[in-house]
């Protein structure tokens, strides 16, 4: 069996590569996939514990972030094709009429 | 210098230190000070691939998708995904009714989204 | 498998629990399906908004009538913080549908799904205040933040409205991140056994020595993931932004239900699962009022525009009201932070309910805008001035006494260095309140006609100002009938 401390250590590095993206990169459909990958990093740890400990509360609840992140990628891709038709673009820069 | 310090510590710390400043002189020279020093006037010519010659009749390689695709990819997303709680259900299912009301009840839910969707005219082509 | 088979069963006998939810589920499905295709064609639009207004108010008596208890599973609890939550989501809503109804004809954008997304995101709060389960506790967040998300994006033909709306997404969803890998940290550390709130406090405390980062950095990223929830200080870059590119009746809305339900839960989860590990958010948590405190009511002062005045004093606000989640006592502290809640909620209702008045079209939401407003609507006027002394906490007002209480529990708890710099900021805060009554009555009026006023911002204006006013001739029995109804 994997030990534990390398899962928290993938997930941990799948949640971090998340977060960098969502900060460094400037594309809406890309911060959307880095997103994604946190809850992914999440849902590595929630599985992992709860077939570590042989109960089922985390794999169900693994089972709920996936349901719960389709309806945020479904409702993200509708914001962001309402911005493309609307800028012509789908860089998060070029977002700039509110400010101060 | 006290006991508990580990020996390689102060070599941690100027590891640390040297990141921190490289990193810093990168970030001023290479972003803070250019935003106020380079000439910054993007005109719709400097942004095309060729500033002079014929207009590019597609931007770069990038193939556009039609907007349907998104529309339809966001509606596979949402019925796939919730299609996937089915499955756990399915392979536990030993015939008791306990399980099989509740599961019938979230089908009626999905089953609702999906004629909301139809009678929107979300899954017509030529929206 | 007796789990399986009593499944549906004890589904059943846990229904009652859920009834307000439910129905607010069914009707607005019902809106959006069959109900809103046959009716539309044979009844103008605009009639939406007086039928969901009627929708809530039932939901609003199905509340009251719920009887206290828990279920499925425990992942749902009926109490008294549940109920008195719940309530003030729903006012939050019903006072934004009738907001909504004038500013949506201006803009010609009626659409019965505007409603029903508030509908089923007032459920999802009403979900979130009773949830006592990590699970449950993220389906409901999710369930009121994604109905959020399209409403501030509503107005997509306007550049601001559809900026609004991608900013509060994605800064949303990264939070809604954080808050997930919180979760499973803290689920990991506790030994992969159990969601339950109450059951998660004691496996924390029975946690190994090594567990302790973990446990660490998932209470962190939790707080975290509320921080950008309730918009406090490090993690609220979205909220004037937002505020400023929504819909003005969702901004009323945002400001007021989602912060309402989101403090509901914090209390709770940081009540119940977290109390063991108080020491871990303490010191992160108090942080993040001063800093709320210091920073809204300082940006706050060079606003031009009222919109976003407003979301920077907001941010004030939730400053001081963490105060109250600080406290040891989750009891005491609820019930100071529904109070506050509540007025605030009418002050902000109130003073939203002028603005988009004078909006008209959806432009001219700036201070100057107010200049002369005693001349030309000496009603309004007064009922702006009794709103703004009101949220600057000036004496004998509402506003005062929600605070008074407040700090008074903070000062019974031991903060009182976060206790004087709250008295200080707020002191600071009458400045820009004030300075918006002085536009309001010493500069000169700009030429042109007032334009009518309809019936429903009326109903709206007068209705707060008098339940403000009441408020503050009750004031000092306030906290003993709070007391009462928020029993935890």
């Amino acid at each position: 069996m994997v030990p534990m401390n390398q899962v928290l250590l993938v997930s941990f590095l799948l949640f971090s590569i998340g977060v960098a993206g969502v900060l460094i990169r400037r594309n809406a459909l890309i911060i959307l996939m880095c997103v994604e990958l946190m809850l992914n990093a999440a849902n590595l740890n929630l599985i992992a514990f709860a077939r570590h400990s042989g109960t089922v509360a985390g794999q169900a609840f693994a089972l709920l972030v996936m349901g719960l992140a389709a309806a945020e990628v479904a409702i993200g891709l509708a914001l962001v094709v309402a911005l493309y038709r609307k800028k012509d673009t789908v860089q998060v820069d070029g977002i700039n009429l509110l400010k101060g | 210098m006290s006991q508990s310090v580990h020996p390689f510590l102060p070599v941690l710390v100027l590891f640390l230190a040297a990141l921190v400043v490289g990193a810093a002189i990168l970030v001023i020279s290479g972003k803070i000070l250019p935003a106020f020093l380079k000439p910054n006037h993007p005109r719709p010519e400097k942004l095309t691939p060729y500033e002079c010659g014929v207009p590019p009749l597609q931007e770069g390689a990038r193939h556009r998708y039609g907007i349907q695709f998104y529309l339809v990819a966001m509606l596979f997303i949402l019925f796939d995904v919730e299609a996937a709680f089915l499955l756990p259900w399915a392979v536990q299912y030993k015939g008791h009714l306990g399980t099989f009301w509740p599961m019938l009840s979230f089908f009626g839910t999905l089953l609702v989204g999906y004629i909301y969707v139809w009678g929107r005219g979300a899954l017509e082509w030529e929206c | 498998m007796p789990f399986a088979e009593s499944l549906w069963g004890n589904l059943v006998q846990d229904l009652p629990l859920l009834v307000p939810v439910l129905f607010l589920w069914i009707v607005g499905t019902l809106m959006l399906w069959p109900l809103g295709s046959w009716l539309l064609k044979s009844m103008p639009k605009r009639q939406w908004s007086g039928i969901t207004f009627v929708v809530l108010l039932v939901t609003l008596v199905l509340v009251f009538r719920t009887p206290a208890g828990q279920g499925f599973s425990g992942m749902f609890q009926v109490d008294g913080l549940t109920t008195g939550f719940q309530i003030l989501a729903i006012v939050a809503a019903a006072i934004t549908v009738i907001l909504s109804q004038p500013q949506l004809n201006a803009l010609k954008e009626q659409s019965v799904e505007y409603y029903a997304l508030i509908l089923f995101s007032t459920s999802g709060m009403m979900l979130l205040v009773g949830a006592t389960d990590l699970v449950s506790l993220y389906m409901a967040l999710e369930l009121m933040a994604l109905c959020i998300y399209i409403l501030v994006g509503y107005l997509r033909e306007q550049d601001r409205g559809i900026e609004a709306g991608i900013k509060y997404f994605l800064l949303g969803a990264f939070s809604s991140g954080l808050l997930v890998y919180g979760m499973s940290l803290i689920f990991a550390a506790a030994g992969g056994k159990t969601t339950n709130l109450a059951a998660l406090n004691q496996a924390l405390a029975l946690a190994p020595r090594n567990a302790e980062l973990m446990i660490f950095t998932g209470v962190i990223l939790v707080l975290a993931g509320f921080g950008f929830k309730v918009a406090a200080v490090p993690f609220h870059m979205w909220s004037p932004d937002v505020y400023d590119g929504a819909p003005t009746p969702i901004t009323a809305f945002l400001s007021t239900a989602p912060k309402a339900a989101a403090l509901g839960a914090f209390v709770r989860l940081f009540g119940t699962a977290f109390n063991g590990v108080h020491g871990d958010w303490a010191a992160p948590l108090s942080f993040m009022a001063a800093a709320s405190m210091i920073l809204g009511n300082i940006a706050a002062l060079r606003q031009q525009s009222m919109k976003r005045l407003l979301a920077y004093s907001s941010i004030a606000h939730v400053g001081y009201m963490l105060l109250a989640v600080l406290s040891h006592d989750a009891q005491a502290g609820a019930q100071a932070i529904w109070l506050y809640m509540l007025t605030y909620l009418l002050m902000q209702g109130g003073v939203f309910a002028v603005i988009i008045y004078l909006q008209g079209k959806g432009e001219g939401e700036r201070i100057e805008d107010f200049r002369g407003l005693s001349k030309r609507r000496p009603m309004l006027a007064f009922a702006m001035l009794v709103f703004m002394l009101s949220l600057g906490g000036i004496p004998p007002m509402l506003g005062f006494f929600a605070k008074f209480y407040l700090f008074k529990l903070a000062i019974e708890q031991g903060f009182v260095t976060l206790t004087v710099l709250a008295f200080l900021t707020s002191a600071i805060s009458a400045y820009y309140y004030l300075n918006v009554v002085a536009t309001m009555y010493f500069k000169e009026a700009p030429e042109g006609e007032a334009q009518p006023m309809g019936s429903g911002l009326s109903i709206v204006v007068f209705a707060t100002c008098l339940l403000v006013l009441v408020g503050t001739c009750l004031g000092p029995w306030l906290m003993d009938w709070t007391a009462r109804i928020v029993l935890v």
